[in-house]
This record gives structure tokens, C-alpha cells and sequence, in this order.
């Protein structure tokens, strides 16, 4: 079983239903991909990016096809185990960082270990030293509304990495940040699958993150199609 | 916390002068003020002591439950929802320059506060107290003392004022001149969202309503019981249809047979008969007489609960007042026992004649019945048994004439009005009853379990006897009373209904505003259980804080009434409000308020379990 790739989806589709007409997002998709892999997937918005990332991160089933998660099927999971699975094995960062307010960045980060019943203590020892990689060792009880965007962002990579998940994956996370905030995530996200073998899957408009990655994906036509280049033909 | 009290004595003060003020004007536009007045009092009361209570519990439970926090996500979650920041930092606003001058240094906040607060509320004593001081003896001095009232009544509004703004400075409400700094980083949770507190008030004042009610009522119960053992026989032996005059023992017998049962103190055998009793001035019907030994349980009883009088004088006929020797003794002698002809009633003061009667008995009347007849310590009255003997015009009364020789009162108007005592042996010449006692008043050691000994003194007596205790004699009216708190607890409860239909929709909103979090928390791992468990706990955080208000305002209110007590009008003939705590009652109102709460969260727990994440995530 270690033997197999990290995700393997086969013949992926998606269809969103409607009154009117039915709209196919994803049709037919194939792709494998690898453990410690930093793969980008660019596209233009609306075909479907998020919509494979969160079919990916089992928040949403598809219309046909299978996704097998190191040789697993994990659409046959029942929801409890399926949320066992999106605790212990994927990350999520979003574009507009997704924390909840109501909590410091410190307990933000901590959530995951407590959602998967990890102690009070090593939680928090955990956040704080993931909180302290990101470089916000300083801010750990500052709220999110008193952190700046670019904070934010680091909050919710933190919290990303919490569980040492094998997948991370990140919409778009700096489409709401500026050109110098986002070269720092770009450079802090390289580094953190250097560091920890984390596959990492960036759906993104930025040329200049996606061409930092070693491999490149496409959504076009409802088809994720490799591209040898960021941003660049099949 | 010293801020939310400092507040509260102000407030209060400020109250207690303002009714003062207004009460001394006894006009109509006065009424209609101090009737706004203490509607907004109340209202404020309710949400000072609300704020006060709630902040402090959620202290208090934050305390107790922070190491099992971090435990559950559900709980963690769920308490810290129920808090929120966002009160003191909104409401926080900075004052003038010239209301910055009124405050004293940060070091000194509390204390100035506190004294101030003392100075104010003894200042606005003062113009309450000044006038009992000082009552002006000349013209001058009325000038003189209005001066001094006005002067302290200013200061202790000043005063108070002042208590206003240090208590708000020390909550956070304002903050002092200088440089904006921005929100501090560590704010600290010190109070519930507003939903959260309109929902968790409404529980509170539900409970609290529930409590004060319930126990006023027991408190009547009790002490309606209380009155009636104290009165009546705790069993009451009485001869049925079918028993034999012959075959009923007689008194002594009724003693011999029941003094010596278990769990039996006193045996006092009775004759019981309906009469009538007229004075020189009234005239009553449906008048229970009861003819007692004058020695026995029943006379020492009622010997407790003579205003006037002496239960000894029962046994010995008094001396009647001569008569005047040019008296017709035909209109102003009261005819003696075995008399058929009613005459007519003497006028009042017809009794110092020089002729001296038989000796009348003694009669022992409740103080209401003493009342209506006008009469007093030695008065004569007549007891008219309708009882009497057929002649050419019909049933004959036959009457007697007793001396009042004491004054009862219990307590109870029925009683008081409706019951006369004599003694058995006059009972008995003056009903002609061919039995000793018709009535045996049973007291028993433990009278709040009356079965086990009703039926060990039924199997003692002979068959045809009816035996009933206390509980079956006054079946109906405890039967009424109970249905009447059950209505009540029923009514009062829609209080806690409608406080959880607050929870359940300020719960429905905060689901539709936290879409995006649960979709969040799905995508983290939390199970649809464990979402659901989150809003679960916040509903219960609301039901046990409102409840636990509700509960420390209840029990401290009805402790508060029964300690001070409450007078009430002399016609509802009990001095004060009664309150009977019972452990049972509180804990059923608080465990109703917190089971209609959980029942109310589970709607929109289930919902929010059931939120799609993708949908969470798209509604950005």
C-alpha cells in the first residue's frame, strides 16, 4: 500500500444539476499524483479549480468517477470516517484565509489537533511552534481581525499543518494579498514541502508561484490537462 | 465587578430617593410618574442584576470548566461562542475633556468609586433623614432645613453621577483622554453576545418567576396546613349511618381505646352540633359548637390561641349578673336549659338589675364570630339549637344563654368566624344528646403521615366508626391548591417557552452567520456530530447560565421576602407573605428551563450539523 501514489482519481466528473440546464464542471478527469509533489493548477475562474480541490478534499462528492487516496477508495467511507480521514490527511488553506474570529491565532491553529482529540497541552505546544515557523511567534494571541492579510495567510498555513496532513491544498492563497506579501508565502510554501515531504496542490493565478513549481496543471474545457510550463500550452 | 455593584448601589439610590420625592405628592400626575418610574426601575434592576449575575457565572463556570476546555472541541467551541468581545469594544467611547477632569487618577478608580458611591447614597439619606432631625420650630427654620435637603440632595446626584462615570470607566465603557491606541491585543471575553443575553434574561426571569411563585404558594399551603392541624383534629373519629347510639363508646371509652396506639399523643372525645348564636346586636347561623372537656388535648390546644380569657373558666358556670328587681324576667332573663320559648333580646346594659340568676356556662368564641356579635370578655350570648321540640306552630328552637369567657383566634377567618367552644357537659344538657362525645379528635405524634396510625385506630374501634385523617377531611381544598400551583407552573413556564423560542432563533441566526465557520470546521475533520454538539453546548451554556441566574435571583428574592417580610392588608388574614422554599420545586424549574432549552437547540444544531461545507465555502 505505500507503494501507491498519494491520489489517484479516475474518470473524475462533476455536474452541477439546475432547473434549466445541468453544467458540467469536470468531465472525465485522470491524474495521479505523488508524495512530496508541489503541483500548481491554474485555470481561468470558473472552470473549476475549486471545484476539483474540494472534490480532492472530500467536502464534495462527484458526479462519477473514484478518488483513491494512497491506494483507499475514500468516496465508500462513511461520514465519519471520511472526516477522520480530512482530519489526520488534508490540509486546506483558502484564498481569504477561512479563521474564525472569535479565537486567537494560536487556538485557530490549535483546532485541528482538537477536533482529532489531541491534548490541550501538546496542542497548543504544537501551534505555538508551527505559529513560530511561520514567523508569527509574537502574535499567537492576537485575533485575526489584528493580524494583516499576509498574517492571516500564515495563520491558515499553520493551521493547514497542524495534523501533518500528506495533502495540502490551497486555493488560491494569495489572490487577496500584495505582490511583496504573496512572494513571501510563495517562498514560505516551497520551503515548508521542502522541509516536511507534504504534497502541496496551489491552485492559482500567479505565473510567478506556479512557475516555482516542479510540476503544472491546467483546467481547460472541463479537463485538468498537464502543461509543461506555469501557465503555458499542453 | 466592584464597577457592575457600584452601578447598582446608584442606581438603587438614585431609585430610592426619586419614590421618596414623588411619594410625598399625593397627586394624580405623581401616581402616574412613579408608576413609569418603577417600570423602568424594574426593567433596569432586572438588566443590571442580569449583567451583574451573568457576568459573574460565566466567571465562575469559566473558571471551573477552563482545564476541561481544551478537552472537546464541542465544548471549547461552544463556551466561546457564547462569549464575545465585541460589547465592550463597540459601546467604548472617549470622553470629553471636561468629563475627563471628574475622574480621578487609573490608581485610584476603585476607591474614589466606592467612596463616592458612599457619599452620594448617605448624602441622599440625609434628605430623607434631615427632616426627622431637624423638625423646623420656627418660620426661619423651614427655609433653613429646605436649604440643607436641596444642598444634599444636589450633592448626592453629583455624587452619583460621578459613581456613574468611574464605573463605566472601570468596565470599559469609556476610555480616558489622549492618544487613540487601538484595541488592545488581549481583550479579555468578559461578556455574552447580545442575542446570548436577551435569551439567557429571558430563561432567567422565567426560572426566577417560576421559584418566587411556586414558593409563595407552598408558603400559603403551609401555612393554610399548619392552621388546620393547629385547629382541627389530625384524625377524626366520628359514629356512621349505621352504628347504634348504644354501641358508641362513650368518652372515656373513645380514650381508653385510642390513647394507648402508636404514633397517638392525645385523644379528646367531643360533642360536635350546627347551632345559631344571637347578641343583644347580631344574630349568627351555621355556628359549629363543640363541646370539649375542659381539661382535655383540645382545650390546652385552644388554650394557645386565646387572645382574652381562660380555658379553666370552662369548667366552673360563671355568676350571672343580677337582674333589676323591676325588670320583667320574662323579656330579660335568658331561659335555661330545657327552655322551648325564644324571648325576646335584652338591650345592652339591662344585666346590673339586683336579681341574681342561675349560673351561665362559658363560651369560648373565635375572634371574627366575637366581632360580628359585638360582644366581649363577659358578654352573654344565646345558642340557639335548631334541634328543638314540635309544638302548635311548628319546630320549636330551643336556647340557652352562656357568658363569653375567652377570645380565640387561629388564624383562619372560617374558623375564626364559625366556631364556638363550651364544655362536653354543657354540650350535651343543651343538645339533649343521648351520646357523650359524637366526635373524637385524634392528634398523632407525626401528623405529616397520617395513614399508617388511621388504620391502626380504625382496626381499636368498634365497626360503623368512620375513621378520616386530616388529608381525607381537607381533600378537596389541598386537592385545589395543588391543581392551582400545577396551572401556575404550566402558565409560568410559557415564560421559559418563549425565552427558548429567543434561543432558538438567535441560534437559527448565528448558523446562517457561521455557515462559513462550520464549512471551515468540516473541512478541519469535525463530524456532522460534532458540529451539532457544538450549538448543543451553546444552548446549554445559555439554559444553565439563565437558569443558574434565575435560580440565585429566585431563592435570594424569596429568602430576601421571608426574611424582611412583606406585610399584607389586614383582610387577608396573614401578616406577611409566606414563602416556603422547596429544594424540589427549584430544582424542578431549573431542570424545565434547562431540558425546553436543549429542546429548543436542537433544531438548529441538527441544521447546522447538516450544512453542506462546499455551500459554506461558496457563500463568501
Amino acid at each position: 500500500m505505500n507503494d501507491a501514489p498519494l491520489v489517484e482519481v479516475r474518470g473524475l466528473s462533476k455536474t452541477y444539476v439546475m432547473p434549466e440546464r445541468s453544467l458540467t464542471v469536470l468531465d472525465s478527469v485522470d491524474l495521479t499524483i505523488g508524495k512530496a509533489e508541489m503541483i500548481s493548477l491554474e485555470g481561468q475562474s470558473g472552470v473549476g479549480k475549486s471545484t476539483f480541490l474540494h472534490l480532492l478534499g472530500t467536502l464534495d462528492t462527484p458526479t462519477t468517477g473514484s478518488i483513491h487516496f494512497e491506494g483507499r477508495d475514500v468516496l465508500t467511507m462513511p461520514p465519519t470516517e471520511l472526516a477522520h480521514f480530512r482530519n489526520r490527511a488534508i490540509g486546506f488553506i483558502f484564498q481569504f484565509h477561512h479563521l474564525l474570529p472569535e479565537f486567537t491565532a494560536l487556538e485557530n491553529v490549535m483546532m485541528p489537533a482538537l477536533i482529532g482529540r489531541i491534548s490541550g497541552a501538546e496542542a497548543e505546544k504544537m501551534a505555538a511552534h508551527l505559529l513560530d515557523r511561520v514567523g508569527l511567534g509574537d502574535r499567537i494571541h492576537h485575533r485575526p481581525s489584528e493580524l494583516s492579510g499576509g498574517e492571516q495567510q500564515r495563520v491558515a498555513i499553520a493551521r493547514a499543518l497542524m495534523r501533518s496532513p500528506r495533502l495540502v491544498l490551497a486555493d488560491e492563497p494569495t489572490g487577496n494579498l500584495d505582490q511583496y506579501t504573496s512572494q513571501e508565502i510563495h517562498q514560505l510554501l516551497v520551503e515548508l514541502n521542502e522541509e516536511t515531504g507534504i504534497t502541496f496542490l496551489i491552485a492559482t493565478h500567479n505565473h510567478a508561484l506556479a512557475s516555482r513549481m516542479k510540476r503544472h496543471l491546467r483546467v481547460e474545457s472541463s479537463r485538468i490537462i498537464e502543461t509543461p510550463t506555469a501557465g503555458g500550452p499542453a | 465587578m466592584i464597577a457592575w455593584l457600584l452601578v447598582i448601589v446608584t442606581l438603587s439610590g438614585l431609585g430610592i430617593a426619586i419614590e421618596y420625592q414623588f411619594a410625598a405628592l399625593p397627586t394624580e400626575m405623581s401616581y402616574h410618574v412613579m408608576t413609569a418610574l418603577q417600570l423602568v426601575a424594574i426593567l433596569l434592576a432586572v438588566l443590571l442584576i442580569f449583567g451583574f449575575v451573568s457576568s459573574l457565572a460565566i466567571r465562575g463556570i469559566g473558571r471551573l470548566i477552563r482545564p476541561r476546555l481544551l478537552r472537546s472541541y464541542t465544548l471549547f467551541l461552544g463556551w466561546n461562542l457564547l462569549r464575545s468581545q465585541q460589547t465592550t469594544v463597540t459601546w467604548r467611547f472617549r470622553i470629553g475633556r471636561w468629563l475627563d477632569s471628574f475622574l480621578p487618577s487609573e490608581e485610584r478608580l476603585k476607591v474614589d468609586g466606592a467612596w463616592t458611591a458612599l457619599a452620594g447614597s448617605g448624602a441622599l439619606a440625609a434628605v430623607n433623614l434631615l427632616p426627622k432631625w431637624l423638625p423646623p420650630t420656627t418660620t426661619g427654620g423651614e427655609a433653613f432645613l429646605d436649604f440643607l435637603c436641596l444642598s444634599a440632595a444636589g450633592i448626592g446626584v453629583l455624587c452619583m453621577l460621578r459613581t456613574l462615570l468611574v464605573g463605566a470607566a472601570l468596565v470599559g465603557f469609556i476610555t480616558r483622554q489622549g492618544p487613540i491606541q487601538g484595541d488592545p491585543p488581549n481583550r479579555q471575553r468578559i461578556a455574552v453576545t447580545l442575542p446570548n443575553f436577551i435569551s439567557m434574561v429571558g430563561v432567567g426571569i422565567g426560572v426566577w418567576a417560576l421559584i418566587m411563585v411556586m414558593s409563595v404558594m407552598s408558603g400559603f399551603e403551609k401555612d393554610l396546613r399548619s392552621k388546620i392541624l393547629a385547629t382541627n383534629a389530625h384524625v377524626l373519629v366520628t359514629p356512621g349511618k349505621d352504628i347504634l347510639p348504644e354501641d358508641v363508646p362513650t368518652a372515656n371509652g373513645f380514650t381508653d381505646l385510642l390513647r394507648d396506639i402508636d404514633g397517638v399523643t392525645t385523644v379528646s372525645p367531643f360533642l360536635e352540633e350546627e347551632a345559631m348564636i344571637s347578641s343583644p346586636f347580631n344574630t349568627s347561623v351555621n355556628l359549629t359548637i363543640r363541646g370539649i372537656e375542659p381539661n382535655g388535648g383540645t382545650a390546652k390546644e385552644l388554650a394557645t390561641k386565646l387572645m382574652l380569657g381562660d380555658m379553666e373558666a370552662l369548667a366552673t358556670p360563671a355568676p350571672r349578673a343580677p337582674l333589676k328587681p323591676t325588670q320583667d324576667l320574662s323579656s330579660t332573663h335568658f331561659p335555661g336549659d330545657g327552655d322551648l320559648v325564644m324571648p325576646p333580646m335584652p338591650s345592652p346594659g339591662n344585666h346590673s338589675s339586683a336579681t341574681t340568676p342561675a349560673p351561665s356556662e362559658g363560651v369560648v368564641l373565635g375572634s371574627e364570630l366575637a366581632d360580628s356579635l359585638r360582644v366581649s370578655m363577659g358578654s352573654e350570648v344565646r345558642l340557639i339549637s335548631m334541634d328543638g321540640e314540635i309544638g302548635p306552630t311548628g319546630i320549636r328552637p330551643r336556647a340557652r344563654t352562656f357568658r363569653v369567657i375567652g377570645i380565640f383566634q387561629t388564624g383562619m377567618y372560617e374558623f375564626d368566624l364559625k366556631l364556638a367552644y363550651i364544655s362536653r357537659s354543657a354540650a350535651q344538657r343543651f343538645f339533649r344528646s343521648p351520646l357523650e362525645a359524637n366526635r373524637v379528635e385524634v392528634r398523632l405524634s407525626d401528623p405529616s403521615n397520617p395513614r399508617t396510625t388511621t388504620h391502626r385506630i380504625a382496626q381499636n374501634l368498634p365497626e360503623g366508626m368512620l375513621v378520616q385523617d386530616w388529608q381525607e377531611l381537607n381533600r378537596n381544598l389541598f386537592s385545589a391548591l395543588k391543581l392551582e400551583k400545577i396551572a401556575m407552573f404550566l402558565v409560568l413556564g410559557f415564560i421559559v417557552l418563549v425565552a427558548s423560542f429567543n434561543i432558538l432563533a438567535s441560534l437559527a441566526m448565528l448558523i446562517q452567520e457561521k455557515a462559513k465557520e462550520i464549512a471551515i470546521l468540516k473541512s478541519m475533520g469535525a463530524t456532522n456530530q460534532g458540529v451539532m454538539g457544538v450549538f448543543l453546548m451553546l444552548g446549554l451554556f445559555l439554559g444553565l447560565i439563565g437558569a443558574f441566574c434565575g435560580t440565585l435571583l429566585g431563592v435570594a428574592c424569596c429568602v430576601l421576602i421571608e426574611t424582611v417580610g412583606v406585610p399584607l392588608p389586614a383582610e387577608y388574614y396573614i401578616p406577611t407573605i409566606p414563602v416556603d422554599i422547596h429544594t424540589t420545586e427549584v430544582a424542578a424549574a431549573a431542570f424545565s428551563a434547562l431540558l425546553i432549552c436543549l429542546i429548543a437547540t436542537l433544531y438548529p444544531s441538527i441544521a447546522a450539523s447538516r450544512l453542506h461545507p462546499v455551500e459554506g465555502l461558496r457563500n463568501e
